[in-house]
């Protein structure tokens, strides 16, 4: 039929008819109704013939209609050239690091491989009417050329993620259509699938739109392993608020019913609990709760015991970092008698709402008169025992101001003092007085180790003459002497000279000055008025004055704002417990987390006085490894910051550990920016490490949501269940138009024309 | 050379030098005492009473002290060095200048502390209406009796209430600035109870009470002083189990 329009169907396989036309739907309604109105009316126009000639009549008319009907909608033959594809069957193989474990004699790779060698032979017969596709999967799937090319690299991938893979596969727009899908894997999931619902896999599995073909690799049986599998904690906390810390310990294969679960601190052991083990619910929660005493950057370390014959020894230990931070600053105030300067200062403190005060003032001394009744008074015991052995370490500065401590035993307790500077890193001021510095006695006491100012043993250093404080270059730049918009040196310049000052013979190792007396002198230098020092893990200031109170009340007698004596007090307390927001320096490590061979990556970051960025600083920064019995120096760097005030400081790999960098930096100028440190986790359990327990119920899982199967050794591969993955394909199409030809016209102008002949000749035209 | 700024250093540095050298030989303890404020109408009636008072606080407390008050015009700035105030009046107090007032204010908000003590107080009296109207001029609002478990009454010894020469009023009056007693105002005649002559006499008697009660104006004085230099401090925490214990004795 074809030639009779001059078409040839060589090269082409099947045909079917179809309409060529470009009118739409509505338009060919529109029209085959009005065609059909067309027909009724003539039909009733013709009322008065008769049945012979009406029906031969409006039977010429619909034949017409019909044609036109046809002829609009363009009749045409499209000839099509189709190809039957071959569907597809795709084997994933898991390549993730715990495929390398071993379940007794034989590792899961090993068992992988055995479990694709019993399928190949069923594939080889499957690969006459499919393609089998192989991949290997850890993160990601990657197509591989064959089943050899999938064994031959060792399973090393880092993470396991089994949705990833299978969604990898989904037939999309031009992709074949799967058959099913072999999944050989130990099931060790650890990304979307790593708890027990595996519900979130079926839109994955669903929409592969094939059966899945489960062959577990791990024999769960044979594996043995204590783990802590996950560590439950926010990432900061507030010292000496409590927190909690809960540690999800799994257990496999353990005969133990209860193994200890030890939370430590570096090497110091917050607290050891039991984790009780179910065979029937291998994860086990322990709650932890402690009390954080000092601030900083803490790495703490859950552990279990390694037991014998466990497959993985990295996961029995993990860390976690936490940033603890203060709520409120608690400071002890300890005045050896009341005076301006103590009432001042107890002022700030009290109105300072981060500030929890405590206030001791010895109100009379053993000289005083003490012929009243003690219970007329209202004193209370000092309780130098309890303030300077318990309950030191919950302060974070301690304020001697103007005390004298010899009078109340307190000799035995100044080691206490020393050591919560250098040991706790708490904050001491000492402020002077006739009872203070030398005058108390406190030279070559373990006080004056941590003091930055050297005491001498000659009496009467302290004396009352007016003097105005000096502005060193250090004090200049120092968050201390922050006292105001206007410039520091102008502004000490209007406050009231002062009267009380405290001789010291000089400064201590890394100590700074501050202000110096115009006068007097230490040796050579200048005498100290403010002094300050970091010492240990702590820092020490020195007033040596008792009248800073002369910049409040005194100063607005002489026109002032008396606000420079809470400035300053403001700035030395945030100083002494090192508030962040007054470090010029911070320090980041990259990551929280680095493998053990990977470089370790660390930023400095320094700016100035007024907090832009500064260029040329010198940044030191020191390694340490945070060991049970103690910290380890690992590596000491120097670097430069950049026009952006950045210095990127890079160590080799330091091997697995827990770590805190700390760096110091100083200006061009000289002037110390601060300090600040970081800590982070080298090496370590792996994710591949912690979840590594092989789970044949999550593999079976997926084959029942995909109506596929678990496969053993011995069965038929044939006989598993497959999806009908062939589909046609047209690869060329063509369309013949049957209307536009003369017969079709001739055909028309036929009806039409024996329609109005037979129509005129009866009459009724 | 020599120039004429390195010379003008030389000599203020020589000179500080000197006074510092001359300071060394004066009494190196810094000490407390208390401004007396002069006003216009017999502005120190008792003049040995705060010297007595001081006396007994050096003796009885940790304090060390001057042995005299300061008498300063409350229209002087060296006000402001000394944060407690004492004002004596024996009648009616005279309203304050512009400068004092001013002063005053000022002293008040920032820090410091007056006590306005009345030799013939008491409700009603010119001195309660004279001082009441004085001290409108200095701070906002109104004098209110120190309810008795206020810490101006255990700031050092343990009292149930006001003393003094007299027994004019049951109640101190008071006006807070910032939380605090700026204001104390006493009817009893405090320095009448505390004066007393060189010769170790008492200058007046004490009614009702005698002994007992000039010892009671002593400890409401020594109150006052501690009061001022240590706030609230024995309302801390600390102490209460201590108080209240001794209070139930």
């Amino acid at each position: 039929m074809l030639e009779l329009f001059g078409q040839s169907a060589q090269g082409f396989n099947d045909w079917r008819l179809c309409a060529m036309t470009a009118l739409g739907t509505p338009w060919l309604i529109a029209l085959t109704l009005l065609l059909l109105a067309a027909l009724v009316v003539s039909a009733l126009a013709l009322r008065r013939a008769s049945l012979a000639q009406r029906s031969v009549l409006v039977g010429l008319r619909l034949l017409a209609a019909l044609l036109i009907a046809l002829l609009l909608l363009e009749p045409g033959i499209e000839l099509r050239a189709t190809v039957r594809e071959r569907g597809r069957l795709a084997v994933l193989i898991d390549a993730s690091a715990s495929m390398a474990m071993a379940d007794g004699d034989r590792t899961r790779w090993q068992r992988a491989a055995d479990r694709l060698a019993e399928l190949t032979p069923g594939l080889q017969q499957l690969s006459e009417s499919l393609d089998i596709e192989y991949y290997r999967f850890a993160e990601s799937a990657l197509p591989v050329a064959g089943a050899n090319a999938a064994l031959q690299l060792a399973p090393t991938g880092s993470r396991t993620d089994l949705l990833a893979a299978l969604a990898a596969l989904a037939p999309e727009t031009g992709k074949r259509p799967l058959a099913a899908v072999a999944l050989i894997s130990d099931g060790a999931d650890n990304s979307g699938l790593q708890g027990a619902d595996t519900e979130r896999a079926r839109p994955v599995v669903e929409a592969l739109k094939a059966p899945l073909w489960a062959l577990p690799a791990g024999d769960p049986k044979r594996f043995r392993d204590l783990a802590i599998e996950e560590i439950v904690a926010d990432d900061f906390a507030f010292v000496r608020n409590e927190i909690e810390v809960e540690v999800v310990v799994s257990g496999h294969g353990i005969d133990a019913h209860s193994v200890p679960v030890t939370l430590r601190d570096g090497g110091q052991v917050i607290a050891v609990a039991n984790a009780n083990l179910d065979p029937a619910q291998p994860n086990a929660r322990v709650a932890f709760r402690f009390t954080p005493a000092a601030t900083g950057k803490k790495l703490l370390v859950a552990e279990v015991p390694v037991l014998a014959g466990e497959a993985v020894i990295e996961n029995n230990q993990r860390a976690f970092a936490l940033k603890v931070i203060r709520d409120r600053i608690r400071v002890l105030q300890v005045a050896g008698r009341p005076s301006w300067d103590e009432r001042f200062l107890r002022v700030f403190l009290k109105a300072n709402p981060s500030v929890d005060l405590i206030s001791f003032f010895i109100l009379r001394s053993s000289s005083d008169q003490s012929s009243n009744s003690a219970d007329d008074l209202s004193l209370i015991p000092f309780p130098t025992e309890e303030l300077f052995t318990r309950e030191l370490k919950t302060f974070d500065v301690v304020i001697l101001q103007n005390f004298n401590y010899r009078p109340y035993q307190m000799g035995l307790y100044l080691q206490n003092i020393r050591d919560f500077v250098v040991e706790q890193g708490g904050g001491l001021a000492m402020v002077g007085g006739d009872l203070s510095f030398s005058e108390a006695g406190y030279a070559d006491t373990p006080v004056a180790e941590v003091l930055p100012v050297q005491l001498g043993s000659a009496p009467r250093q302290y004396r009352r003459a007016p003097y105005r404080p000096e502005l060193t270059p250090i004090g200049r730049n120092h968050p201390i002497l922050d006292l105001g918009r206007d410039e520091v040196g102008g502004v000490l310049a209007r406050l009231p000279a002062l009267d009380g000052f405290n001789l010291v013979s000089g400064l201590t190792d890394g100590a700074q000055v501050l202000l110096a007396h115009p006068f007097e002198r230490s040796g050579h230098d200048k005498a100290p008025v403010v002094a300050v020092r970091e010492v240990g893990r702590g820092r020490s200031l020195a007033v040596l004055t008792d009248d800073s109170w002369y910049w409040s009340l005194p100063d607005v007698g002489g026109g002032g704002r008396g606000v420079a004596h809470r400035q300053f007090w403001a700035n030395a307390l945030r100083w002494l417990i090192r508030d962040p927001a007054l470090s010029r320096l911070r320090l980041e490590s990259v990551r929280r987390s680095y493998d053990p061979e990977a470089e370790i990556e660390l930023r400095a970051r320094a700016v100035d006085a007024a907090y832009r960025p500064l260029a040329g600083a010198r940044v030191a920064l020191r390694l340490v490894r945070e060991q049970a019995s103690g910290e380890v120096p690992v590596a000491e760097r120097s670097a430069l910051t950049d026009a952006d005030g950045e210095a990127g400081l890079r160590l080799p790999a330091p091997g697995p550990g827990n770590y805190r960098a700390s760096a110091s930096a100083v200006a061009a100028d000289g002037s110390a920016l601060g300090s600040d440190d970081d800590v982070f986790v080298v090496g370590g359990a792996r994710p591949e490490q912690t979840a590594a327990w092989p789970r044949p119920e999550l593999l079976a899982a997926l084959a029942r949501m995909s109506n596929g199967a678990v496969v053993s050794g011995g069965d038929d591969v044939a006989q598993l269940p497959r999806r009908d993955a062939h589909v046609e394909r047209i690869s060329r199409a063509k369309r013949i138009p049957l209307w536009d030809n003369l017969w079709s016209v001739l055909a028309l102008c036929l009806v039409a024309g024996a329609e109005w002949w037979l129509r005129r000749r009866w009459g009724y035209a | 050379m020599l120039t004429r700024r390195h010379f003008n250093q030389l000599l203020l540095t020589g000179a500080g030098a000197l006074l510092a050298r001359t300071a060394r030989g004066e009494d190196p303890i810094n000490r407390f005492t208390v401004a007396q404020l002069k006003h216009g109408n017999g502005w120190n009636p008792r003049p040995t009473a705060l010297r007595r008072l001081l006396w007994e606080l050096s003796k009885r407390t940790s304090i060390e002290v001057e042995a005299d008050a300061r008498p300063i015009d409350p229209c002087d700035r060296t006000l402001f060095g000394l944060p407690l105030a004492y004002l004596a009046v024996d009648g009616a107090l005279p309203p304050f200048a512009p400068c004092a007032q001013a002063a005053l204010r000022s002293y008040l908000g920032n820090g410091g502390t007056l006590v306005v003590d009345g030799v013939n107080g008491g409700r009603g009296t010119p001195f309660e209406h004279s001082v009441r109207g004085a001290l409108a001029d200095v701070a906002n609002g109104e004098l209110q009796p120190v309810p008795r478990d206020h810490v101006i009454y255990k700031s050092f010894y343990l009292l149930d209430g006001p003393a003094g020469r007299s027994a004019a009023s049951p109640d101190l009056d008071a006006l807070s600035v910032d939380n605090r007693l700026a204001i104390v105002v006493s009817h009893n005649d405090l320095g009448g109870a505390w004066a007393r002559s060189n010769l170790g006499l008492w200058e007046f008697e004490v009614e009702p009470g005698g002994a007992q009660q000039r010892e009671r104006a002593f400890r409401l004085g020594i109150n006052l002083v501690m009061y001022a230099l240590c706030l609230d401090y024995k309302e801390d925490q600390v102490h209460i189990p201590f108080i209240l214990k001794k209070r139930r004795r």
